[in-house]
C-alpha cells in the first residue's frame, strides 16, 4: 500500500497484511493491507457492506481474520489467546448502561483499566461538548449525544490508536464541525493515531492524511487529500467562453476536465499565483479559483463505479 | 484482580439497575399471593389451626409450575442475557477491549449473573412471606401443624408437596435452605444459557432455550419411566420435595442433585470460556 521500509514498521500503530474473513461462503474481506503511524489519521472509505466494520472489528481484536497477519498496537492479531490491544474504540449506534448518566457510565469504564482517575470523566465529556453535571440518563440522551458519548469513552485514556466507526452519523452540522476539530487534534496534539470510518466524503478529505478505499472487501487504492498530486488540482472558472480556449493555451498548467461551460480543473505545475498570474497574463477573466476538494469524491466513484 | 472486579462492578451496574426487576417483583408477589391462597385455604379446610408465614414458601419451592416455570423462566430473562445484549447492542466492544483479555470479561458476566440468582431467591423468599403475612399467617419460626405434615404432605387434591418439618425446628434458617437449594439451580441453568449465549449471541435466546428444555421436558416425561425421569428432568430436580422419603416413593439422593448442579455450573462455566475465547465478539 504505502512504501514501507522495514525499519519504519517498528512504530506502525497498525501493520496487517494479506487480511481476509470469510463467513460461510461469503468472502467479507479480501488480502487487505493497511498501516497507520503515530498522529496519522487514516480514513476507511467505502460502500455498506464494502467490510470496513469487519475490519475494524479484526483490527480491535473482536474477530479474528481468516487469513493474513500483522500486529495492532503489537497484538498480533491472529492470536488465539483471548487478549486485545489497548486501544480506543468508538462504534457505531453506541448503547451504555442505559439507566445511570453518562459521567457514570465514563467513570465506571475508566474503572476498568484504571489508567486515569475519575476527574478524567469530567474533563473528556467537556471536551467532547457534553456538560459533565448532566444527571441525565444515557436512556434519555440524542443519538448526537450517544456518539460524543461514545467518543469520549473511546479517547479518554489517550491510548495510542483510536478507531472511530461513523462518528458524526447523528450529529448536527456544527457537532460535525466540532468532531473535524477534535479529531485533528487527536492526531496533531495528542499524537494518536485514528482510524476513522465515513460516509461524508468532504469531511473524510478535510481531516484524514490518508485514505483507503474499500469496496467487495479489498482495498482497492489509497488517496491522499495531501499528497502534491492531490493539492495541484484546481477548480477554475472563467468569464466568457472564449476563456476556455486561453487556458488552455497557458503553459504553467493543464486541463484535467471540463465541469460545466465555464468551469474546469486544471493541474498546475507551478505555484499557484504564478499560474494565476500566467491566466491574467493570457487575457484570461477570472471569476473565481480555489483548490479542488472533490478529489476523494472522484476517486470514490472512480473505485466503486468501476465494479 | 483489581480489573476484574472493575469489570464486575461494571456489571453488577448495568444489570442491578436494569428495570426488568420490576418483573422478578411482580412475579415474586403473584407466586407469593398464590401460594398463600393456597396453604391458607387447605389448612382451613383442613382443621390445623394457624399456620405461618413460612408455610407459602415451603408449598411454593415445591410447586412445579411456580419453581420450574415461572420463577425460572423470569430469571432467566433478567439475568442472563446480559452477554447476548451486549454483543448486540456494541457495548460489549468497549468493555472487552478495557478487560483485556476475554476471560476477564467472562468472569465478570458469570459472577454477577450468581449473585443475582441468590438475589432472586431472596426476592421470593420475601414476596412469599409478605403475601402470607398479608393472608393473615402466624409470624412465628416455629413450624406450625401444617408445616409438621399432620394433613399429610401430597395431598391429590392440591399441589402441596413439601418435606414435613422437624417440630424444633428453626423455619427461618429450614427456607433459607430451601432457598439456597434454589439458588444454586438457577445459578446453574443460568450459567448454561450464557454459555450457550457466547456461541449465539441474541438476546431472544435465554428464554427460547428455557422453553425448549421445558418442552423437551414434558415431552421426555410422556416416553420413560418415572423413576428414570426422575434422575434426568432438569425441574423435578429443583424442587426440594423431589429428595424426601416423606414425600416420595423414590426419592434423589440430595448429593446427586448438588453434583448434577454444580456439574452443570463447572462445565457450563469452563465452556463458555472456551468459547468465548474463539468467537467473534
Amino acid at each position: 500500500m504505502n512504501a514501507v521500509q522495514p525499519d519504519e514498521r517498528a512504530g506502525l500503530l497498525v501493520d496487517v497484511r494479506g487480511i481476509g474473513k470469510v463467513y460461510g461462503s461469503k468472502t467479507v474481506l479480501d488480502d487487505v493491507a493497511m498501516t497507520v503511524y503515530p498522529g496519522e489519521v487514516v480514513g476507511l472509505v467505502g460502500p455498506n457492506g464494502a467490510g470496513k466494520t469487519t475490519l475494524i472489528r479484526i483490527l480491535s481484536g473482536m474477530s479474528r481474520p481468516t487469513r493474513g497477519e500483522g500486529r495492532v498496537l503489537g497484538r498480533d492479531i491472529t492470536s488465539t489467546t483471548g487478549d486485545v490491544p489497548f486501544l480506543g474504540l468508538m462504534v457505531e449506534r453506541p448503547m451504555f448502561i442505559e439507566t445511570l448518566s453518562g459521567r457514570r457510565n465514563l467513570e465506571l469504564l475508566f474503572g476498568i483499566r484504571g489508567v486515569v482517575g475519575g476527574a478524567t470523566a469530567v474533563d473528556v465529556l467537556a471536551r467532547v461538548g457534553l456538560d459533565p453535571a448532566d444527571r441525565k440518563p444515557v436512556r434519555a440522551y440524542s443519538l448526537g449525544m450517544r456518539q460524543r458519548l461514545s467518543l469520549a469513552q473511546a479517547i479518554g485514556e489517550l491510548p495510542s490508536l483510536v478507531v472511530l466507526d461513523e462518528p458524526t452519523n447523528g450529529l448536527d452540522p456544527r457537532g460535525i464541525i466540532d468532531m473535524r476539530g477534535l479529531v485533528r487534534e487527536l492526531a496533531d496534539r495528542d499524537g494518536m493515531g485514528v482510524l476513522l470510518t465515513s460516509h461524508l466524503l468532504g469531511e473524510v478529505e478535510a481531516v484524514c492524511d490518508r485514505v483507503i478505499l474499500i469496496h467487495g472487501g479489498r482495498a482497492q487504492r489509497v488517496y491522499s487529500p495531501k499528497d502534491a498530486d492531490a493539492r495541484a488540482v484546481m477548480v477554475l472558472e472563467v468569464a466568457a467562453p472564449d476563456d476556455v480556449e486561453r487556458v488552455a493555451a497557458v503553459r504553467t498548467l493543464e486541463v484535467i476536465g471540463i465541469d460545466a461551460p465555464l468551469r474546469m480543473r486544471i493541474r498546475v505545475k507551478k505555484a499557484v499565483p504564478e499560474v494565476v498570474r500566467a491566466l491574467v497574463g493570457a487575457g484570461v477573466g477570472i471569476e473565481a479559483i480555489h483548490r479542488d476538494e472533490s478529489g476523494l469524491e472522484r476517486a470514490y466513484m472512480e473505485t466503486v463505479g468501476a465494479r | 484482580m483489581k480489573q476484574t472486579a472493575a469489570l464486575i462492578r461494571l456489571e453488577l451496574a448495568r444489570l442491578f439497575t436494569s428495570r426488568r426487576w420490576f418483573a422478578g417483583v411482580l412475579m415474586w408477589g403473584a407466586v407469593g399471593k398464590m401460594a398463600a391462597d393456597e396453604v391458607g385455604g387447605y389448612v382451613l379446610g383442613a382443621g390445623l389451626g394457624a399456620w405461618t408465614v413460612f408455610d407459602a414458601h415451603a408449598a411454593l419451592m415445591n410447586n412445579g409450575f411456580f419453581v420450574g416455570f415461572l420463577l425460572l423462566m423470569t430469571f432467566v430473562l433478567i439475568a442472563c442475557d446480559g452477554l447476548a445484549r451486549d454483543r448486540e447492542t456494541r457495548l460489549a466492544h468497549i468493555v472487552v477491549l478495557r478487560a483485556g483479555n476475554r476471560w476477564q470479561w467472562w468472569v465478570s458476566k458469570v459472577v454477577p449473573m450468581l449473585l443475582a440468582a441468590v438475589i432472586f431467591q431472596a426476592g421470593t423468599l420475601g414476596g412469599a412471606l409478605a403475601a402470607a403475612a398479608y393472608e393473615g399467617a402466624a409470624i412465628t419460626r416455629m413450624p406450625s401443624m401444617f408445616a409438621l405434615g399432620e394433613a399429610g404432605v401430597g395431598d391429590a387434591s392440591s399441589q402441596l408437596f413439601f418435606t414435613p418439618a422437624e417440630p424444633d425446628m428453626d423455619m427461618l434458617l429450614r427456607e433459607i435452605g430451601a432457598s439456597l437449594y434454589l439458588a444454586l439451580g438457577f445459578a446453574a441453568v443460568g450459567l448454561a444459557v450464557l454459555a450457550l449465549t457466547v456461541r449465539y449471541p441474541v438476546s431472544w435466546l435465554p428464554g427460547l432455550a428455557v422453553v425448549a428444555v421445558l418442552l423437551a421436558d414434558s415431552i421426555l416425561g410422556w416416553f420413560i419411566h418415572a423413576q428414570w425421569y426422575s434422575w434426568v428432568s432438569l425441574p423435578y430436580r429443583l424442587m426440594e420435595a423431589a429428595h424426601s422419603a416423606a414425600v416420595v416413593d423414590d426419592p434423589l439422593p440430595l448429593w446427586s442433585s448438588y453434583a448434577w448442579w454444580v456439574l452443570l455450573l463447572v462445565g457450563s462455566a469452563a465452556g463458555g470460556a472456551w468459547m468465548l475465547k474463539r468467537v467473534d465478539v
